[in-house]
């Protein structure tokens, strides 16, 4: 079930928004231990909530598509009087005082809050094997890595936990756990959506966003959330649109780009298969394919790479020394991070400005890029490389390679569901577009859905309802 | 990794930073595995990052604060 049919049930008195929120507290309490995708359950918060909901739609108050939906927010979005901890040891009793400015606007539209969603420790890793409050597990196969940083999210998602959960993308974290995780998953234009609130990993590359179990549903998402934000100083002042596509939308003569290059190299045979099966269904959908060069991916990955380790060691700054506190793999990389010269940042970011430059002229060419999510199924729990293309790889570099340079541009990206490899476990396609262009990428999206693109629901037991 | 590292590269580099001192100097007092944790990474990320910066023009300034295109419309 989507968020639009929900919507619909609740407004045919289908059923109850308490209804709603206690299948999603039962699943919880049915599958967490195993998946470990929530750090904390606010159950009793949720079904006041979602009792207020049910009063507030008898009484002909209607707030839209998110009232009495139930929806949960990686454990990095800040909730007054509810624990964040940002999957660290750091913040382990951490309660804020405030509601991140995406928190306010989903209560503002009547959204059912669940919980806080387990995550890679400070959002600095793809697995999601958190050392502090458990590896969360994918749905799909348990012997196999959910993705990260939201990787909670991705699962709570995939489960039918809840509806819709917020995640972070600053290296690819919303867009590679929906790939593994077999969900829909927006990253934003940066500074379309308000990161007020919202613990920081890497200032400049960080963007906030929905994974959802439609393309639809995460323009719905976007409508809730995205505008511009005064307690964000890089919130952008460009108004909103209706994010949401027609029910036959069409995509006839969108000029999609397919990279010559670097994209479709060292992929699985399974991601290569299904995303040019994709891109041939788009094409039949009358949209224009066009091979297009692109500048050096490589390089824009060492830039955002170079940008994150100084920014991410910046913040960690003021945490504690004691390095127990922290996982192996957090601990090198801020270390890492705690090495990069003053001069290679600068230069990072004056690399990045050039880049931008180069790749705002392929913009004159296509209309939007349709590539890869991630280069692989997910890998296996604990894998830490992957033979990809008759070469062994870093299960990170890996996994972010096709997503990370997009965070250093600021375009908006959509990953969605195109298939299942031969083992079973979802394979994600990534639609890229200009910046600000959300609403197309979400009308791509959701053409290619109707027209059959997508995989079957997870095969966990059950349902919401 | 991102790029494959291939032969030769460093001579166009020229002199690479030694990442291990750079830790010590740091006061990073670890054990050799932790140590090869923090240098590999930072030296094959330097190979593909160094040839980067020499393409720098002075005029080009960095890009401290993402604004984009379309901004403020």
């Amino acid at each position: 079930m989507t968020i639009r049919e929900a919507a619909e049930g609740l407004r045919a008195h289908r059923f109850s928004a308490v209804e709603l929120a206690t299948a999603a507290i039962s699943r919880i309490d049915r599958h967490n231990s195993n998946l470990r995708a929530f750090i904390t359950v606010t159950a009793g918060q949720a079904l006041d909530q979602a009792r207020q909901a049910d009063r507030e739609f008898a009484m002909g108050n209607d707030r839209g598509p998110f009232h009495g939906i139930p929806v949960a927010l990686k454990d990095l979005f800040a909730t007054k009087g509810v624990r964040t901890t940002a999957g660290s040891k750091v913040y382990e009793n951490f309660v804020p005082e405030i509601n991140a400015t995406v928190v306010e606007k989903l209560l503002a539209a009547g959204a059912v809050l669940l919980g806080k969603l387990n995550m890679h420790e400070l959002a600095y890793g793809i697995t999601s094997a958190n050392p502090h409050f458990g590896a969360v597990r994918n749905p799909w196969n348990p012997r196999h890595s959910p993705g990260g940083s939201s990787g909670g999210s991705g699962v709570a998602v995939a489960t039918n936990i809840v509806f819709m959960a917020m995640g972070s993308d600053t290296g690819g974290s919303i867009r590679i756990p929906a790939s593994f995780c077999g969900t829909v998953g927006l990253k934003p234009t940066y500074g379309r959506v308000s990161r007020f609130g919202v613990l920081p990993l890497g200032f400049s590359l960080d963007h906030v966003g929905p994974l959802t179990r439609s393309v639809r549903d995460a323009a719905l998402a976007l409508n809730a959330i995205a505008g511009h934000d005064p307690l964000d100083p890089t919130s952008s002042r460009r108004p909103v649109v209706d994010y949401v596509p027609d029910e036959d939308c069409s995509i006839r003569g969108v000029r999609i780009g397919f990279p010559d290059s670097f994209f479709f190299e060292h992929l699985h045979e399974d991601v290569e298969s299904a995303v040019r099966g994709a891109i041939a269904r788009a094409e039949s959908l009358g949209a224009v394919v066009k091979p297009v060069r692109l500048p050096d991916i490589p390089a824009l990955n060492a830039v955002a790479r170079i940008v994150l380790l100084a920014e991410a060691s910046a913040v960690a700054e003021t945490y504690p020394d004691d390095r127990s506190l922290y996982g192996a793999d957090v601990r090198a990389l801020l270390d890492q991070g705690r090495l990069v010269p003053a001069t290679d940042y600068i230069n990072a970011q004056r690399l990045r400005r050039k880049m931008r430059r180069e790749f705002d002229q392929v913009w004159q060419q296509v209309d939007c890029l349709i590539t890869p999510a991630t280069p692989s199924p997910a890998p296996r729990v604990g894998d830490t490389t992957i033979r990809l293309g008759g070469r062994d790889e870093d299960v990170r570099l890996a996994s972010t390679r096709l997503v990370r340079g997009v965070n250093a541009l600021g375009y908006p990206a959509l990953s969605l569901p195109c298939g299942l490899s031969a083992s079973g476990l979802p394979l994600g396609m990534q639609i890229i577009g200009p910046a600000f262009e959300e609403a197309l990428l979400l009308r791509i999206g959701a053409a290619l859905e109707d027209g059959g693109v997508g995989i079957p629901p997870c095969p966990i037991e059950g349902s919401v309802l | 990794m991102d790029r494959a590292p291939q032969a030769g590269r460093s001579a166009i580099v020229g002199v690479m930073k030694n990442w291990t001192s750079i830790a010590q100097a740091h006061g990073l007092t670890l054990s050799a595995r932790e140590l090869d944790r923090i240098v590999q990474p930072l030296a094959a990320l330097e190979e593909t990052f160094r040839p980067l910066v020499k393409q720098l023009t002075p005029d080009l300034e960095p890009d401290l604060e993402l604004h984009l295109a379309g901004e403020g419309e």
